[in-house]
């Protein structure tokens, strides 16, 4: 029993001690920030663009791919209980307004916070055990503003663009059912859809994807910062992250769900 | 080391001593229940050669931190030029770290940039230069390290010892008063070694840096070490010249300096400890 509590004792404590730091690192990128336009060095331009090709560009394949499947997989899901009431068209509401509020926004953080989150999380990880990080402290540049902000600015960009993308191949995921599948033509289908989307679904989905990119951008480069003990701590910080980062991604996702049905 | 006068006979190079650089005072650090340097004190004059010798795990890596402001004590103090990095704001410590330069034990280099532009960082980041001049500069601070050339190669096609020189560019590129290095031999084979050491010679003879050295391998502390602390268990044994420390009547310092191996663990107490933490 002794051993027991001790032992919940410890993952506490250790729990608290990573809380405290995930703070401290969130607080000083808030601050930084918020300093960023009016220092002339605070906010690195160049290492930002290079940051947006590598999570917003170079993503857009696998965004464009899965959110295509999705569309499909809602369409044919909604049909097959449709068809039931002859109610078929009613898929083009249901899969515009799911794939915009919801799945949208959704899916596309799940595939990033997999392809990027992770990547700056080894990324860092890796820089923080070879002393690189180190070596920029002793230079006089302050890590938060050199690799954070490029992260977390790039991503908070490129993660609404690449939802606004998926939305849209996702609805015509949907198109391809329909007209395939369900004999609705795809100018009925676009029509239904227009008719069923109000400008409020977009922006709700929107809205979330801004603070998921965040998400994921501060648990990537936080996990990094906190790697120790060389490849093995590096592996174990980058699965962390991803772990990390889909479980707060759903965690905030239904927050802004019950925030908006509230609002509603 | 206290801060008195030279003891070595004068000689040429005395007379470019000029004070205290860094005075390290009562330092004490400790990490969960394990303290890792116990109340160390020492001074480094200006213009000498410092050599930090201690046997793995004595706390010697973990001082260097302490010494150019990457971790915080639990208590003492550490000088730089007369001013306590342990209580300064970081702008304030990031002002004092323009004049010192680190070489790490991995050469640190960034690995997303070429040679180059590793060089060009702290230029970039802490000067107005035109690009023209920078590039000169760096051409002239890989010529120093004798890697003129490499400015276009990427980190990982050099070998270990190419990394850590031009780490050591990197660390010179703004002309510090104080290099410091971390473990200058590890990793390195003897030839190497022995190059890098030549090279921490020439640029004490050439610029009159300040340089403080990391180490436990004996040939280099012969070669280069001016001053010597030695640290044991987080304790420092003897602070002094070397002469000072080929005379130590300590049986740590004779252990050290024969490469005699440790006595046999007699406490099984212990020998757990050791072993499980």
């Amino acid at each position: 029993m002794k051993a027991l509590l001790g032992a919940v004792g410890r993952r506490a404590l250790a729990a608290r001690a990573e809380v405290t730091e995930a703070a401290r690192l969130v607080n000083e990128t808030a601050a930084r920030l918020r300093r960023a336009p009016t220092s002339p060095k605070g906010f690195r331009a160049p290492s930002t663009v290079v940051q947006m090709v590598k999570v917003g560009v170079d993503s857009i394949p696998i965004v464009f791919l899965i959110a295509f499947c999705v569309g499909m997989i809602l369409a044919l899901q909604a049909a097959s209980q449709l068809r039931r009431f002859g109610a078929t068209i009613y898929v083009a509401d249901l899969v515009g307004i799911s794939i915009t509020r919801e799945l949208g926004p959704l899916m596309t953080a799940i595939i990033i916070a997999g392809r990027s989150g992770s990547a700056m999380a080894a990324e860092i990880g890796t820089m923080r055990v070879s002393e690189e990080i180190d070596a920029l402290s002793v230079m006089g540049l302050n890590p938060v503003e050199f690799l954070v902000l490029p992260r977390v600015v790039s991503l908070a960009v490129m993660l609404p663009c690449l939802t606004v993308l998926a939305d849209a191949v996702g609805i015509l995921g949907g198109v391809a059912i329909g007209t395939l599948g369900l004999e609705i033509t795809a100018g009925n289908y676009l029509a239904q859809t227009f008719h069923a989307l109000y400008v409020k679904d977009i922006v709700t989905g929107l809205v979330k994807s801004l603070a998921f990119a965040i998400i994921i951008a501060m648990v990537g480069c936080f996990m990094g910062f906190r790697a120790e003990g060389g490849a093995e701590g590096v592996g174990r910080r980058t699965t962390a992250s991803v772990v990390v980062a889909i479980f707060l991604l759903i965690l905030s996702d239904l927050f802004f769900t019950a925030l908006f049905y509230l609002s509603e | 080391m206290q801060p008195t006068a030279d003891r070595r006979p004068p000689t040429a190079d005395t007379g470019r001593n000029g004070g205290p650089v860094i005075e390290v005072r009562d330092l004490v650090v400790q990490r969960g229940d394990r303290r890792i340097l116990d109340g160390v004190s020492f001074t480094v004059q200006r213009g000498e050669t410092t050599v930090i010798l201690g046997g793995s795990g004595c706390g010697k890596s973990t001082l260097l931190r302490h010494m150019v402001g990457l971790d915080r004590p639990l208590a003492g103090r550490v000088l730089l030029w007369g001013q306590d990095i342990t209580e300064l704001p970081e702008a304030e410590v990031n002002g004092l770290r323009r004049k010192m330069g680190i070489l790490f034990q991995s050469g640190a280099l960034f690995n997303s940039m070429t040679v180059g532009e590793n060089v060009a960082v702290p230029l970039r980041e802490h000067t107005e230069l035109p690009d023209s001049t920078i590039e000169i500069m760096v051409r002239m601070k890989l010529g120093l390290v004798g890697l003129s050339g490499f400015e276009d190669y990427m980190p990982a096609a050099l070998s270990g010892g190419m990394k850590k020189r031009a780490g050591l560019a990197r660390a010179m590129a703004m002309d510090p008063e104080i290099l410091f290095f971390d473990e200058p031999s590890a990793g390195l084979d003897p030839i190497t070694a022995a190059g890098l050491d030549e090279l921490i010679l020439r640029l004490r003879q050439t610029f009159q840096m300040t340089i403080v050295v990391v180490t436990h391998e004996l040939p280099s502390l012969f070669l280069i070490a001016e001053k010597v602390v030695m640290l044991d268990k987080g304790k420092v044994v003897l602070a002094g010249t070397l002469g000072e420390l080929r005379a130590s009547a300590d049986p740590r310092v004779q252990q050290f300096l024969e490469r005699r191996p440790a006595p046999e663990m007699e406490d099984e107490d212990e020998m757990l400890r050791i072993l499980t933490r």
